[in-house]
């Protein structure tokens, strides 16, 4: 099976900068997943997202070497346009990528520019818009909306161009609890569908119940990559580079520490109570055991 | 203790039609760690606005430090509260690290010798001496928003407000921000925190007013707060994750109040020690 996306040696530096961005990725991404990338404040994360879609370095210029094919085909023989095609982002702020003056313009616009038939567009705008739970938003104007609804009309806009590969990048540091929840869940409908998510996020505990794998970018460098599980086991490497397990990651591992045993960690509350009935503190089991 | 910030029956509204803000109450007392929290669009930012009087009420009335907000001078309440931006690049201008924090000094009107004084003061104690002489636009996310808070703490005044200081932030640079604030809040300074973070509310914040649709539903001690998970739920919130944990596991007696990991923790381990005697004698919690 082909990769989704695919990332050899790759680095790059913004013009007149002196040291690299991107100091070496390799990042294989097969199609389907669902991958977070974590990483501290400065490590690349926006850089790497630019280059998904071309922006880097067609837009951006600077010095790119290595290798980036998305779909199979190299990223950097393709235009921004091209790539548009392939990968969808979604940036943190919302106002950055609202251009028209209605929420339906806004989701149509790209469609349009496709050259897609009226009546298609008109069906694809519907769509999106009841996906998205804003289909009483269609006439306003998006600068008027609140941070959160924005940020759903930038969603709909993303996912109407069909793209194999959505990209959210700290698309949810704005939003209040409940909307980044809605955004999550977002992304694993669009997920389910069988495209490929990245995730960008300081969310670990979100990140933790959708995605399939992690991947930790420091100092532009994937320092550590793998399913949510194995990688939260290495609260060293987390520490080193200022990160935060989730709460109920954390809360596992000190009662390890205090001699309870048992295999795997959990990643939800529902697999954290799991594993306390396990453990017996329902009563019945603690009562056995004495 | 008196009350800083009085804050009696707010209206506010920007254009004349519809109102941000329905009828606002509460006050603020010397030396408290306020959170703030609420839905995007329930009306905290135009509330911290009107603390600092960039914009007056349209009905009611703001006392800062006893000074009406409708009658002063702003950069007069600028003096008594120091305002925190979200993104730092909105409040830095100056060339260098040591300029920033020395500006508004120059601005309060204070001689060289004593500017340098509360410039080195400072810089000492955010640890910024090294990032001195560094043009502020070049530093780090995180350095910048410590380079903020230490220049609004240099002009030493007693109320503090912060307006989602760490969105965006990593943990490691959000955990220095806030122990900072926690640091100036211990020394006598009224912190007010505007967040979508749960976890810091639940780790810094002793009260928390929940805001929504421009009216305060809940004004109570952070924990009490957290606690009701329905009442949190319909304005958009979530506590944080640990919380959660512990309200499932209601059926095993942990508390629903439960808001750090150590806390669950011990819950846990009384629970261990209440059913099972026997591991008290091996096991026991430190």
């Amino acid at each position: 099976m082909g990769y989704a996306i695919e990332a050899s040696d790759l680095r790059y530096r913004y013009p007149t900068a002196k040291e690299f961005v991107l100091k070496g990725v390799d990042l294989r991404v097969r199609p389907g997943e669902f991958l977070g990338i974590l990483g501290p404040t400065g490590a690349g994360k926006t850089t790497l997202c630019m280059c998904l879609n071309g922006l880097i370095p067609h837009y951006a210029r600077g010095e790119m070497t290595g290798d980036l094919k998305i779909m199979g085909k190299d990223a950097k023989a393709q235009t921004i346009a091209e790539l548009s095609r392939h990968v969808g982002i979604v940036f943190q702020d919302p106002d950055s990528q609202l251009i028209t003056s209605s929420v339906e313009d806004e989701i149509a616009f790209g469609l349009i520019n496709r050259g897609l038939g009226e009546g298609e567009v008109d069906r694809i705008v519907d769509e999106c818009l009841r996906d998205l739970g804003i289909s009483h938003l269609r006439g306003r104007i998006p600068q008027t909306c609140s941070g959160g609804e924005k940020q759903k009309i930038a969603i709909a806009a993303t996912i109407a161009g069909q793209p194999d590969i959505i990209v959210f990048d700290e698309a949810t540091s704005d939003l209040d609890p409940i909307s980044v929840r809605e955004v999550f869940n977002l992304a694993a409908k669009f997920h389910l569908s069988g495209k490929t998510v990245i995730f960008v996020t300081h969310e670990v505990e979100l990140l933790a119940e959708y995605a399939t794998r992690i991947a930790i970018l420091a100092d532009g460098k994937i320092e550590l990559e793998g399913d949510p599980r194995s990688i939260f086991s290495k609260r060293e490497r987390f520490e080193e580079f200022g990160l935060r397990l989730p709460q109920v990651v954390q809360l596992a591992l000190r009662i390890k520490g205090r001699g309870l045993t048992f295999d795997g960690l959990p990643l939800t509350v529902q697999e954290a109570r799991d594993l306390l009935i396990k453990l017996g503190f329902d009563g019945d089991g603690l009562r056995d055991r004495s | 203790m008196g009350s800083e910030i009085e804050v009696e029956e707010v209206w506010f509204s920007y254009s004349g039609d519809g109102y941000v803000l329905k009828g606002v109450s509460f006050d603020v007392k010397e030396g408290e760690f306020l959170a703030i929290i609420g839905r995007n669009g329930s009306g905290k930012s135009t509330l911290m606005r009107l603390l600092v009087g960039l914009i007056k009420p349209t009905k009611g009335r703001i006392m800062v430090k006893g000074m009406d907000t409708r009658k002063e001078k702003v950069s007069r309440i600028a003096r008594e509260v120091g305002f925190i931006f979200q993104n730092p690049d909105d409040q830095l201008f100056c060339r260098s690290v040591e300029e920033e924090v020395a500006f508004a000094l120059r601005n309060l009107g204070l001689g060289e010798g004593e500017v340098e004084e509360v410039v080195n003061r400072t810089l000492r104690d955010f640890a910024l001496q090294d990032l001195r002489g560094v043009y502020p636009r070049f530093l780090s996310r995180g350095d910048k928003q410590k380079v903020s808070v230490a220049a609004i703490a240099a002009m030493d005044p007693s109320i503090l407000i912060l307006d989602e200081p760490t969105t965006g932030q990593d943990y490691r640079d959000s955990m220095t921000i806030m122990e900072l604030v926690k640091g100036l809040n211990a020394r006598g300074k009224t912190v007010i925190l505007v967040t979508h973070d749960m976890r810091n509310v639940a780790a810094y914040a002793e009260r928390t007013i929940l805001l929504d649709d421009g009216r305060i539903l809940a004004d109570a001690p952070t924990r009490r707060l957290f606690a009701d998970r329905e009442l949190l739920r319909r304005c958009g919130l979530a506590p944080p994750q640990i919380t959660d944990l512990a309200q499932s596991c209601a059926d095993m007696g942990i508390r629903p109040d439960v808001i750090s990991v150590e806390e669950m923790e011990e819950e846990l381990m009384e629970v261990l020690c209440a059913h099972a005697p026997i591991h008290r004698e091996g096991k026991e919690p430190p």
